[in-house]
């Protein structure tokens, strides 16, 4: 046939041009996957490679659960995972409810609305230390609030290094709840007016509208924020170091002890693994979610 | 100027054919409009012909050259995009001297150039805004001038009036058809909108799903439609099955249920042979004239202003009718109907 | 959503902006207000409970920045490793963000999720992993060491917003161009550069800001001998020794660039390279 005949040449041409494009995405993608396969890969599997006793330093190298057991058996180390999944989930509640509320209430029309959300999205730029800072000025002992409670007579409580980690919380939702606000905000804005007027139209007051319509919406949003927010403070370092308690103490904070005090790679590295572990099951099944969140909508 | 040819153009995306043995000529300075609803391969077969996209299979040929392995910065076509593709970075008048910067003309020459390309699209005195400063037919109008004023062998139009409100484009669509016969430069234009294609072209071809069904004057493929899809696309029509009863130097006559039309015989019809006719309401007349006419009673009918549209029945088989000025016929009246002189016979689908 | 939440009418739409305005002020404008009064404390009159004001005002913590060295040297230190950073992760996002952004690739989750991971790993499991390795290669408490692995953290984001740049230029301006005669040279020249040059900028500004305060990485790989201000300001806030009056210092000179990168991602940002930027998993 006439178009058999036509279409030998471009058969011949195809893979040749195909294996060209390839050549060229591979050369323009060298220097940044190449850059974190090398500083960011290669790292990632010494962690967890040492985690089970290969490629230790100073030590003979064996593969071993050893520092796993080690792990489990150390109430300091067992109490910091626990103590880390405490403030790492109460944080994000907390931040959730926060910037639902906020975000929600950015969709109306006010006077001043546009410095507001100028404003709502400092924290978002303001390095983690310097929100320690500003913060503990205000909740400290020495702080304002409780200088300004003090003529009165009235005591203020220990939120600064306090065992249940209430000043950690209060940092990590300050400078949390923008970024979930920007998120969800963005996903909000984002729903057809008509949707929300319909149901309006449909007999629903306000607050139905948010329960029936916004929120289930917004989920994707709300599961992504809340993924986020969670991954990045279960492993926070900086805010917990200086806010936290002598007992118990993040996972963060024991592991640079085991780097910086006792050159303890293989138990930092174990405690790593589980950390990253973790924050890769959260992934895993966040996409599976939103993976049937997409199939039911469609 | 230059003549275009197509040959077999074939472009696949996936296992869809947006193009699919694609064979148009385009004489010199002809204006051919390439018509069909969206998703027909319109748009694809323009972007070959610019070289925005490599064809699977054919030949593109400007002036009896294979040009389908140039790249696209070396095609001399030139197009004006739907969304006109304005540089936003770049006013008005380096969005038109930009194609001539590209051939490294002399800056006076560019500048003259673009002088001119100013005055015939009559924007003069807005050469240093930039295209966001700019209303939508401005806009449209600088995108015209950007593509002529680099003197292209082909000049290409991707819906380039349907941003613009219906009034507009009307104006717009006269400009155009001016301009391109002033300049004289073979032009292919592609458009969803019946009407832009039957005022602008010399030419019309008609596509759905990949292919070209049919090609002919604005006034062929209007009253003389070969393909059905064709008739059903530029408008209204009326179709009607009958059996070929009569064959005599290209014309025939058709039994109807009816009555007897004559048809243009030109597709080579059998005696005997069962066809479809296809005719346009405003070619059915109310009362009695000479040729068949039957009665029937008005079904709806909807005033549109320049006509009346009434759907008759007659015989158990529907019809729409156009009447221009006239009586209103309520629903429900007895009338009298004259069906045309001739009709097309259409095939296909 | 609903334009008249709970509220309805001019009454509530004012009731709204000071509850919200309130809000800022106990949260943002307040602690803000405070940390420049540390700064600010007179250091022979001290500021004791339950003063709600400092007694005395002066200038003493700024001037003591020159005087302090290792405030001046930690300045330095951040000022000479940003500009470093910034250049490194430009070179290395520009040709693979614009794969990302405008080529068609197979491979497109993997890459992503491979570029998403140094933004979700916590930044202690990557240095744990870079400081070990980093000591065998002689790198840490180096100045090149802390450059390497602040790239690793920066360089995603570059490469997003490099690639959300590159994405957003409308296929057909590139082919219009082609379309007028441009080659790919005066492609990349006249068209493709001008329009990303905003976005690349952007990019610029974040990966530079970004460190000046990048701290754990710097924490772990580059104690004790690179101190950058984030690690003194670490060390003034309790990691060492309280010294509230030059963290007061430290703070306000990290906040500055961050007010200018809040300005410019107001004026000339778009919300999907912030968006880009900071993630969406």
């Amino acid at each position: 046939m006439a178009q058999a005949a036509a279409a030998i040449p471009q058969v011949t041409r195809a893979p040749a041009r195909r294996r060209h494009e390839s050549l060229v995405d591979v050369l323009l993608l060298a220097p940044g996957l190449g850059y974190l396969l090398v500083f960011m890969c290669v790292p990632l599997v010494q962690v967890v490679l040492r985690s089970f006793g290969l490629l230790a330093i100073g030590e003979p190298s064996q593969f071993t659960f050893g520092l796993y057991r080690e792990v489990l058996a150390n109430k300091i180390d067992r109490d910091s995972i626990v103590f880390s999944l405490y403030f790492a989930l109460g944080t994000t509640v907390i931040s959730l409810i926060l910037s639902l509320m906020t975000s929600a209430l950015l969709q109306v029309r006010f006077p001043g609305r546009f410095i507001i959300s100028v404003l709502y999205k400092i924290p978002l730029v303001v390095p983690s230390l310097v929100a320690a800072f500003l913060v503990l000025t205000i909740i400290d002992q020495g702080g304002i609030i409780a200088r300004a409670l003090q003529p009165y007579g009235l005591g203020w409580p220990e939120l600064v290094h306090d065992r249940y980690g209430l000043g950690i919380i209060l940092v990590l939702v300050w400078h949390n709840v923008p970024i979930m606000t920007v998120i969800l905000s963005a996903v909000m804005s984002g729903i057809p007016h008509d949707i929300t007027n319909a149901a309006r139209n449909l007999g629903a007051s306000p607050w139905q509208v948010f329960r029936n319509v916004t929120v289930p919406l917004s989920l994707p949003g709300i599961s992504a924020a809340s993924l986020l927010v969670f991954i990045g403070v279960f492993g926070a370092f900086s805010i917990p170091s200086l806010l936290g308690a002598a007992y118990p103490t993040a996972i963060a904070v024991v592991m640079s002890r085991e780097v910086l005090d006792r050159a303890n790679w293989g138990l930092a590295s174990a405690l790593g693994t589980i950390v990253t572990a973790l924050s890769a099951v959260l992934l895993y099944v966040y996409y599976r979610l939103i993976r049937r969140q997409e199939a039911a909508l469609r | 100027m230059a003549r275009l040819e197509l040959r077999d153009i074939t472009k696949r995306f996936g296992r869809v054919a947006a193009a699919d043995r694609v064979s148009v000529e385009v004489a010199d300075g002809e204006f051919l409009t390439l018509l069909g609803p969206s998703g027909c391969g319109k748009t694809t077969t323009l972007r070959i012909i610019a070289g925005l996209v490599d064809p699977d299979e054919g030949e593109v040929l400007l002036d009896g050259v294979a040009v389908q392995h140039l790249p696209a910065h070396r095609r001399q076509t030139a197009m004006v995009f739907q969304s006109y593709a304005l540089f936003p970075h770049m006013t008005v008048s380096e969005n038109i001297g930009f194609g001539l910067r590209m051939r490294a003309l002399s800056a006076d020459l560019i500048r003259q150039r673009v002088g001119e390309a100013l005055a015939l699209v009559e924007l003069e005195g807005l050469s240093d805004r930039y295209p966001r400063q700019l209303s939508g037919g401005q806009q449209q109008r600088v995108a015209v001038a950007r593509a002529i004023v680099t003197r292209p062998k082909v000049l290409l139009f991707d819906e380039p009036l349907s941003n613009l409100d219906a009034k507009l484009r009307e104006r717009l669509r006269l400009e155009l058809r001016a301009l391109q016969q002033r300049l004289g430069v073979t032009t292919v234009y592609v458009t969803h909108d019946q009407a832009e294609a039957l005022a602008l072209s010399d030419r019309v071809a008609v596509m759905f799903g990949g292919k070209v069904v049919e090609i002919g004057t604005p006034r062929q493929v209007y009253r003389t439609p070969r393909a059905r899809v064709t008739a059903e696309f530029l408008g209204v029509t009326n179709f009607l099955d009958g059996q070929v009863a009569a064959v005599a130097d290209g014309h025939c006559i058709v039994q109807t249920p009816l009555g007897m039309v004559e048809a243009d015989a030109g597709l080579g019809v059998r005696m005997g042979e069962v066809v479809t006719l296809s005719f346009r309401p405003e070619d059915v007349r109310i009362g009695r004239y000479e040729g068949t006419a039957v009665t029937g009673r008005v079904l709806h009918a909807s005033y549109l202003g320049s006509v009346t549209d009434y759907v008759v029945e007659s015989g158990g088989i529907t019809l729409r009718v156009h009447e221009a000025g006239g009586a209103a016929r309520a629903p429900g009246e007895e009338i009298t109907i004259t069906l045309p002189a001739t009709a097309a016979i259409v095939r296909g689908g | 959503m609903n334009r008249s939440w709970i509220m309805r009418g001019a009454p509530g739409r004012w009731m709204l902006a000071l509850g919200f305005f309130t809000v800022a002020s106990v949260v943002l404008i307040i602690p803000l207000i405070v940390g420049v009064l540390w700064s600010l404390v007179d250091p022979d009159a001290g500021w004791f409970p339950p003063a709600i004001v400092p007694p005395s005002l002066s200038l003493a913590n700024w001037r003591a920045m020159l005087a302090v060295p290792e405030i001046g040297q930690a300045f330095a230190m951040s000022f000479l490793i940003a500009p470093i950073v910034t250049a490194l992760c430009a070179a290395l996002a520009l040709p693979t963000g614009y794969a990302l952004g405008r080529r068609q690739l197979r491979a497109r989750r993997t890459i992503e999720l491979l570029v998403l991971a140094p933004i979700i790993l916590p930044g202690i499991v990557l240095a744990t992993g870079l400081g070990s390795m980093f000591i065998r290669l002689g790198l840490s408490h180096t100045v090149a060491g802390v450059v390497l692995v602040q790239t690793v953290v920066l360089l995603p984001f570059m490469i997003r917003i490099v690639a959300a740049t590159f994405e957003g230029v409308p296929q057909d301006l590139i082919d219009a161009a082609r379309n007028l005669g441009a080659s790919p040279w005066p492609l990349a020249r006249d068209v493709l550069i001008p329009l990303v040059r905003p976005g690349l900028f952007a990019g610029g500004l974040f990966t530079f800001i970004g460190s000046l305060e990048e701290f754990v990485l710097t924490f772990i790989v580059g104690m004790p001998y690179v101190q950058t201000l984030p690690v003194l300001l670490w060390a003034y806030l309790g990691g060492r020794s309280s010294i509230f009056t030059y963290a007061a210092v430290v703070t306000m000179v990290l906040l500055v660039p961050t007010i200018i990168l809040m300005f410019v991602a107001e004026r000339t940002l778009k919300q999907e390279y912030l968006a880009a930027g900071f993630g969406k998993v």
